[in-house]
């Protein structure tokens, strides 16, 4: 589904990542760790578009993306969430993911002129149905930039389920939350994001990874230092050394 | 009514043009100090259609607003990909730039004897589409203010729309709206041109009303007035350009002791505004509140009845 | 050719007075990362109420000049103020409008102290003209140059060997590791401001001094000068400002000479949309790489 070969990004004298290969077959959810500044958002960012690659090549779904604006990789079928969230603030729940859905499929000049949905209406029954999915439908009518933390990120990943991406890139989902919102949001990955998509779940609390992670990825200095199955790769020293050394796994 | 209170009503409705046309763009999250330049360049064109090459004054507006619109979306293809804050220098230089070849151009033809066309710094004089039909200040007025509701109806369709929804998704994150498959770029032309035809569009109706036009008209003076419009009324509807328009010429002009010192008051006024309410009176919150009363009310009517 | 050189040399005399517009911009740039478009206005009515002295009580020169430059200051300091310490801080649009809407009013202010269209500005230099083989150096030119050259060598001693340019600098760079280390940022900016106003005095009174005489298009004529002569050069960048000033002035000189005197202007704005399309980073400004910047502001 995602391969990346080579993958090298530089700003400035600082290299963010360097030599990345990493392949991420269909149907997997993929975990990435790594300390604080390892270069996890970075790898986001490159694979979604946000800044080209200084070196190396991105596949996506068979087609080579490598340079590619954001925008382009998106209508692939591609969908992320943010480490800080990203919203539309001023716009209503509803109306956020109704966004997400038509930007993807403006539908030429006419679809543009578009009218709004009308309740009942084939789009409305889309965003509610994404809306019900994350546990939202009853605070469509909210702002966003209302909302508690936890239902902001739950949104972030109703923006995704409404366009039906192939892959789900999520930037710490729990960040920020409580453990019984973690475990919740655990849930929602598994339950409801994970069936039928392929997921990359960058992440610091263990709870979830270890929850929900088929596979998983450590970068350290922009460099991958291990992969393979979660327990295994937990167990490794050089892991358990740059990652986990002397701090308390399950809130790191 | 009287020519003056004629005149000044038609002010109001042919200087919300521009606002609308600035008001436009930071919806989609670009700041333009050049407005005035598209306003220009509609006058001169539906100018010269109708005194030049003698044409309609419908065809002379449609060729005011294609003209601004091309130009604008050009402009705007070559500027909208440089960061906010050298957008807006490059329409403060290109506005200054349009302003200063105006000031050059001469281009006259002879029209019943008489030469008619920009004359350079004496501007373009004799645009007599009003004299020649007799038509007067009032029934000219119906028209502009015709043409406004036009475009006002066009633009709140537009904001119902799934366009008003993309050019709120660029004005609100456009990094966001890019990683959800939106051609930031793409859309914010469209939405430059767009703007361009409006300011084209009132550009010509004031050459027309006014008989003649000069580069000096067209300064940054107008310019900002036509962003601060929007910053005033508020960013959350098309009404809110109207309402700083009205707040502006309609209160500052009417009161007596501030005349004279409008700009003082003006400027005090927008620089207090960007620091209490940066989106103006009329923000998308207020804005979203309001729409939630009515709508609230139209049930509880409905339930009752 | 000799008409060529005489040209640059001209452009480069004139130039030195842009590179000292310049340097108010790119200062502020450099602290703030915005722009503040009311700098034109306020050298505008530091130099309207010299005048006013002038006229109505026949000052001294040296009280003039004395004015100027305190008033500019008092204005930098309120516009600062209003346009930028209100203003969230990433918020910098919103200062641009804000100066951009104070220049108005700052100029408007400035004509009600004096309503009509010229007053005489006195004049200071004494300096007569002298010729260098084919080429003439006009007196009062030649003192700007030297004037631009004395500043910007005091400038640079500022900025590298003292501890207030020290902090200035750790504040460009970043704002929030310089408050961490002690530092008082807002005080620095508004030091920041102080200085780039009284630079912007001195340059004002220069010019005007040379020209002998003060209109209202003052302000937006300095703003612009300065401004596109940052652009040019780099924004954010000393060195910069003084390389965009002079090459402003003359690709200038040149306009007007080989194509008239309407087309000095024109041919300013057109270098400078040229550059903002091709080469927004200015000659030595980093180029700027659109997404990347975007980016790294706010993922």
């Amino acid at each position: 589904m995602l391969t990346l070969q080579g993958l090298e990004k530089r700003f400035g004298a600082l290299a963010a990542l360097s030599g990345i290969d990493l392949e991420v077959p269909a149907g997997e959810i993929l975990g990435i760790i790594g300390p604080n500044g390892s270069g996890k958002t970075t790898l986001l960012n490159a694979v979604t578009g946000v800044y080209p690659p200084s070196a190396g090549r991105i596949a996506f779904g068979g087609a080579d993306i490598t340079g590619w604006k954001g925008h382009r990789i998106a209508r692939l079928g591609l969908a992320r969430t943010f480490q800080n969230i990203r919203l539309f603030p001023t716009m209503t729940v509803f109306q956020n993911v109704w966004a997400a859905q038509h930007a993807r499929t403006p539908g030429g000049l006419l679809g543009l002129l578009r009218s709004r949905p009308r309740p009942g209406g084939g789009d409305t029954r889309r965003v509610e149905a994404a809306l019900e999915q994350v546990g939202l439908l009853a605070s469509r009518e909210v702002l966003a930039r209302h909302l508690p933390l936890p239902a902001r990120r739950r949104l972030e990943i109703a923006r995704a389920l409404v366009v039906d991406a192939r892959l789900v890139l999520l930037d710490e989902p729990a960040g920020g939350m409580t453990p019984a919102e973690t475990a919740d949001m655990a849930r929602v990955i598994r339950e409801v994001v994970a069936p039928g998509r392929t997921c990359v779940v960058i992440e610091h609390k263990m709870a979830l990874i270890t929850g929900v992670c088929t596979r998983l990825c450590v970068l350290d200095f922009g460099r991958k230092i291990a992969e393979g199955h979660p327990d295994e790769v937990l167990d490794r020293a050089e892991v358990r050394e740059v990652y986990l050394g002397g701090v308390d796994a399950s809130d790191a | 009514m009287d020519d003056y209170v004629i005149t000044v009503l038609s002010n109001i409705g042919m200087i919300s043009f521009v606002a609308l046309s600035a008001y436009l763009l930071l919806l989609t999250g670009v700041i333009s100090f050049g407005q005035q330049a598209y306003f220009g360049l509609g006058a001169y064109a539906a100018g010269a259609a109708t005194a030049m090459l003698l044409l309609p004054i419908w065809a002379g507006i449609l060729i005011g607003a294609c003209v601004a619109g091309l130009m604008a979306a050009l402009v705007g293809a070559l500027t909208l990909r440089l960061r906010g804050l050298y957008f807006s220098i490059s329409t403060l230089a290109f506005a200054e730039m349009v302003r200063l070849v105006l000031l050059i151009v001469e281009v006259q033809v002879e029209v019943d004897g008489e030469l008619v066309g920009p004359a350079g710094a004496e501007g373009f004089h004799d645009i007599r589409w009003m004299f020649e039909r007799d038509i007067s200040l009032g029934e000219f007025m119906l028209l502009i203010y015709a043409l406004l509701a036009l475009v006002l109806v066009a633009l709140l369709l537009i904001e119902r729309s799934r366009l008003g929804s993309i050019f709120r998704m660029l004005g609100s994150d456009d990094l966001l709206a890019d990683m959800q498959g939106l051609n930031v770029v793409g859309y914010r032309v469209l939405a430059a041109g767009l703007a361009g035809v409006l300011a084209g569009i009132g550009g010509a109706l004031y050459a027309h009303f006014t008989t003649y036009v000069e580069p000096q008209f067209f300064n940054v003076m107008l310019g900002v007035h036509a962003l601060a419009y929007g910053l005033i009324g508020g960013l959350g509807t098309a009404f809110g350009p109207l309402i700083g328009v009205a707040i502006d010429v309609g209160f500052l002009e009417a009161v007596r002791f501030i005349q004279g010192y409008r700009m003082i008051v003006f400027g005090g006024l927008v620089a207090l505004l960007l620091i209490f309410m940066p989106r103006g009176l009329l923000d998308e919150e207020r804005v979203h509140r309001l729409k939630a009363r009515f709508r609230r009310r139209g049930d509880a009517h409905a339930a009752g009845s | 050719m000799i008409d060529f050189v005489q040209n640059t040399v001209d452009g480069i005399m004139f130039g030195s007075s842009y590179a000292l517009l310049a340097i108010g911009f790119t200062i502020v740039f450099g602290v703030l990362r915005r722009i503040n478009l009311a700098f034109g206005a306020s050298i505008m009515l530091g130099a309207y109420a010299g005048t006013w002295l002038h006229v109505h009580y026949q000052v001294n020169v040296l009280v003039v000049a004395l004015t100027t430059l305190v008033c500019t200051v008092l204005a930098g300091i309120y516009v600062e103020r209003l346009c930028f310490r209100a203003i969230r801080r990433d918020a910098a649009l919103a200062s641009m409008v804000s100066s951009f809407v104070i220049w108005m009013q700052l100029e408007e202010a400035a004509v009600h102290l004096l309503p009509e269209r010229t007053y005489a500005f006195p004049s200071f230099f004494v300096a007569g003209s002298f010729e260098l083989g084919p080429f003439l150096f006009r007196g009062e030119q030649t003192t700007m140059l030297v004037l631009a050259a004395l500043m910007v060598g005091a400038l640079h001693l500022l900025l590298r060997h003292t501890r207030f340019g020290l902090a200035l600098r750790a504040v460009s760079e970043s704002p929030r590791a310089a408050a961490y280390m002690g530092i008082d940022t807002a005080w620095v900016m508004l030091c920041a401001f102080a200085l780039v106003s009284l630079v912007g005095g001195v340059a004002g009174f220069a010019i005007l001094a040379t020209d002998e005489q003060i209109t209202p298009f003052f302000g937006l004529w300095a703003t612009f000068k300065g401004l596109i002569a940052m652009m040019l050069g780099g924004m954010g960048s000393l060195p910069g400002a003084v390389l965009g000033g002079l090459l402003l002035g003359v690709i200038e000189a040149h306009a007007q000479w080989y194509l008239g005197n309407e087309y000095k202007d024109l041919s300013a704005y057109l270098l400078l949309f040229a550059m903002l399309v091709l080469r927004p980073g200015g000659i030595l400004g980093q180029r700027i790489h659109g997404r990347e910047a975007l980016a790294f502001r706010r993922v």
